[in-house]
């Protein structure tokens, strides 16, 4: 009988590295991990990260996890700043060109597994589809309390009473709650969560998501999921609501008025644009937009 | 969750003569001589009891046993809020609810009030803590109860968005205060309350315990080491010297005819006005 | 009529550990009863223990040896037709708490408050403890202090920077703010002028009209003949009034017994 690594070496044409670059006990230790975040959804698990052949901060925590659940058949597309040709996006998809052998993609719809840093895709995401996140620092409580062995103890109690008080200090500060990304989440009702550094824009888009959304954290070991269909709650004060950043004019570029919208200076004179954030689905209402002058032009 | 509309609440009107905290053979020795032999005593709701000794005669450690936060090596501590509550072992409840029990109903008052404060947020912000973590949502609202409290213990209002770092030490003790009685416990632990500051602020601070331990019906403990300040805040005292209770009584019986060698000695070595 | 209180064969003697374990017989085979609406003086030379009896009296020493029997309210014991009789030579810290909230007041020699309370505060405590309202209790206080003439500006002051009369006045409008059953003095007139002298056994004379037993140390003479009806002598430890009623005083501390 053939092992698990015969077969996966005869599927392999090129043998300098392993598919998906990590050895197979780390994926599996790895999906395991994803399991136990699956079943705690917005607990953070802790797994023995490995080292990657780049820096912390570059994504190392959201490379594992696609690497560990990336197959011969998916479809990759990674996201940075919303944007598909950033370098940290282009490299991260050459890398698992490379190493896995698999068909990328810079539009959301073909995708199947989407790495992110930053952003979630504006057009909402089916079932089949499963978002990694890459996290820098998946602690919400660690503004309030420094030390992991105080804050495990509150995660494990639920007193998430003080986390509202970072909330408090922004209205104190603003007049409004400013935190604009990295806004705390409540996952399932249980577990409080950072929902890395997205907009909180974006959070709503978490909420009763169709697809499983993975979170990695490289320099900080941990892994937490949301699996889909599941309840996530943007934490607010009865009289100061979550409420989602808004743009005075649409989309330079598409017209959109629903997307986030990036800050672009166009020029020395201190010129600018608002163009959406999201660079595929900003080419797709331009081509929708398009299609239709065509039909009714 | 509880309506925490009210900053100053009615007097407690509780008849129940039951004691709120009992301790039962409670000891934690961490050497001969270091922490505390076995330990009995109830404390009665609107009751100050002084724990006195010098240092290392295992006050500090008996405090916190006492209130919830350190494991005796034998006996019990029994917490009953009111006569209508069960009655809880503190140390044979689960942690979440030995927690949550801490969180409403107890008051901890750290000797250097940055032990007790956080530094980086807001005065309003530390008192609001408490409120927020037994469930307060309302913004407005908690802001309100801030305010109050600082009024309550003389900090100006003007100073709520500035952070604790900016305060005097006789503030910060204020505010340390302030934030454990927001919610109302029913007792409040304290170490060493006045124990740097400067006696006019001390007083000052004797003044607003002892006028909320009126008001409020509060139970309190108090380790200090200051005699003049157990007698004017304390009904009961207890002296401690090596681990061992050597003497517990009426304040000012225990203080004006000291059974003991060492409470003898301890009373003669005060200096006089 | 039975008496307010009762202290039989009260010893007392303070053993000094850190001074050659010297023991000091302040006490000895002191007996006296107090009947409700009257004052008994307590006399005898400097060091015959009046104030150490005074003292006793309030729970402040702890005794060796005796009784120290007080009456307790009738009301708390309606079906009982006899009176109930509390031990304070072994009554529990609380209970001398409560019996001091509203049974004892006590003036002492000196004022021993919170240095910051100012004086309306302090006339005003011992009321807030049982529960009087604020307003009410203001009312009482300011009456007081008009009454021994402490100057009106000066009721806000903490008494730490006042004379050691107005400090005094203070003290004793804070003993007499409740109307407690029994009244503990010690020296309430020793640092006052005549006139506040005065206004002083008004007070105690009214205390006594309301049916309050008062125990107290007097030095001047005047003072004491006004008030006094009867002495206490320290250096027999007893008063005639007390061997006369010998056999009903027997049977109390049987019942206690």
């Amino acid at each position: 009988m053939q092992s698990f690594n015969q077969i996966v070496s005869a599927t392999e044409p090129e043998q300098d590295y392993n598919f998906g670059y990590l050895d197979e006990q780390t994926k599996r230790m790895i999906r395991r991990a994803i399991l136990k975040g699956v079943a705690l959804p917005g607990y953070q698990v802790a797994f023995g990260g490995r080292e990657m052949p780049m820096p912390y901060g570059w994504g190392t925590g959201g490379i594992m996890l696609s690497a560990s659940i990336l197959g011969q058949d998916d479809v990759f597309k990674v996201i940075d700043q919303g944007a598909d040709d950033t370098t940290n996006a282009v490299s991260i998809r050459q890398f698992f060109a490379k190493v896995c052998h698999l068909e990328t993609t810079t539009e959301t719809a073909k995708a199947s597994v989407i790495q992110t840093r930053h952003r979630i895709p504006e057009q909402p995401l089916r079932n089949d589809q499963i978002l990694v996140f890459q996290v820098p620092i998946p602690e919400p409580l660690r503004f309030i309390e420094p030390r992991e062995t105080e804050t495990k103890k509150m995660h494990s109690l639920g007193e998430y009473g003080s986390m509202q008080v970072k909330l408090y200090e922004d209205i104190v500060k603003y007049g409004y709650i400013a935190t604009s990304y990295a806004y705390p989440v409540m996952v399932h009702g249980r577990y409080l969560m950072d929902p890395s550094p997205i907009p909180k824009f974006d959070n709503p888009k978490m909420h009763q998501s169709n697809a499983l959304m993975l979170f990695g954290a490289g320099r900080e070991k941990r892994i937490y999921c949301i699996p889909p269909y599941t309840d996530v709650a943007s934490l607010d004060f009865e009289d100061h609501p979550f409420s989602i950043q808004q743009w005075q004019a649409p989309c330079s570029l598409c017209g959109s008025e629903t997307s986030f919208l990036d800050e672009v200076l166009i020029d020395d004179q201190g010129q600018r644009m608002f163009v959406c954030s999201d660079t595929d689905y900003c080419q797709g209402q331009l081509a929708k937009n398009a299609a239709e002058e065509a039909l009714h032009g | 969750m509880d309506n925490l509309a009210q900053a100053l609440p009615a007097q407690f009107n509780d008849p129940a003569e039951a004691p709120l905290l009992r301790a039962e053979g409670l000891s934690k020795l961490y050497a001969p001589g270091k922490g505390f032999e076995p330990v009995n005593l109830n404390l009665f709701p609107g009751e100050v009891l002084a724990i006195v000794g010098e240092s290392g005669s295992g006050k500090t450690t008996l405090l916190k046993t006492l209130s919830g936060r350190l494991e005796p090596q034998q006996g019990e501590v029994i917490y009953q809020g009111n006569s209508q509550m069960p009655a809880a072992s503190l140390y044979q409840i689960s942690e979440a609810a030995r927690r949550q029990l801490m969180r409403a109903d107890f008051g901890i008052v750290h000797q250097h009030p940055m032990d007790g404060l956080r530094p980086r947020i807001s005065a309003g912000g530390n008192i609001g803590e408490r409120l927020m973590e037994v469930g307060a949502r309302n913004y407005a609202d908690i802001r309100r109860q801030a305010l109050n409290w600082l009024t309550a213990v003389e900090i100006g209002a003007d100073r709520i968005d500035d952070l604790p770092i900016t305060f005097s030490g006789g503030m910060q003790q204020r505010l340390q205060i302030a934030r454990n009685l927001v919610t109302h416990p029913k007792l409040v632990f304290m170490d060493e309350p006045t124990g740097g500051l400067d006696v006019s602020v001390q007083a000052r601070l004797l003044d607003l315990i002892r006028n909320l331990v009126t008001e409020l019906n509060l139970a309190v403990v108090i380790v200090t080491h200051d005699l003049a300040v157990a007698r004017l805040l304390a009904h009961r005292i207890m002296v401690m010297k090596q681990g061992q209770v050597v003497e517990t009584g009426l304040t000012d019986r225990v203080l004006d005819d000291p059974q003991h060698a060492y409470t003898q000695l301890l009373v003669s070595s005060v200096l006089q006005q | 009529m039975e008496p307010f209180m009762v202290a039989k064969n009260i010893n007392k003697t303070f053993v000094l550990h850190n001074q050659g374990a010297a023991s000091l017989a302040v006490l000895q085979q002191q007996n006296l009863a107090i009947y409700a609406g009257e004052c008994v003086v307590l006399n005898g030379s400097s060091g015959s223990g009046k104030s150490s009896l005074l003292r006793t009296l309030y729970g402040n020493y702890q005794v060796d040896q005796g009784e120290l029997l007080i009456r307790q309210p009738a009301h708390q014991q309606s079906d009982q037709t006899e009176s109930t009789w509390l031990d304070m030579a072994t009554a529990s810290p609380r209970q001398i708490i409560k019996l001091r909230q509203q049974t004892i007041g006590w003036v002492s020699q000196f004022l021993r408050v919170i240095p910051r309370l100012s004086a309306l505060d302090i006339v005003m405590q011992p009321q807030l403890e049982n529960g009087i309202p604020r307003e009410q209790a203001k009312e009482k206080a300011q009456h007081l202090l008009r009454t021994l003439n402490v100057p009106e500006h000066l009721w806000q002051l903490a008494p730490a920077t006042f004379s050691g009369g107005e400090q005094q006045r203070v003290n004793i409008a804070r003993g007499f703010a409740v109307d407690y059953p029994l009244l503990l003095l010690d020296e309430p007139t020793a640092s006052l002028d005549q006139h506040n002298a005065e206004q002083v056994i008004m007070l105690i004379n009214q205390a006594k009209a309301r049916g309050a037993a008062i125990v107290g140390i007097f030095h001047d003479t005047w003072v004491r003949d006004q008030v006094a009806d009867r002495l206490h002598h320290m250096s027999s430890g007893t008063d005639s009034a007390v061997y006369q009623n010998q056999t009903e005083f027997q049977s109390i501390s049987d019942r206690v017994g």
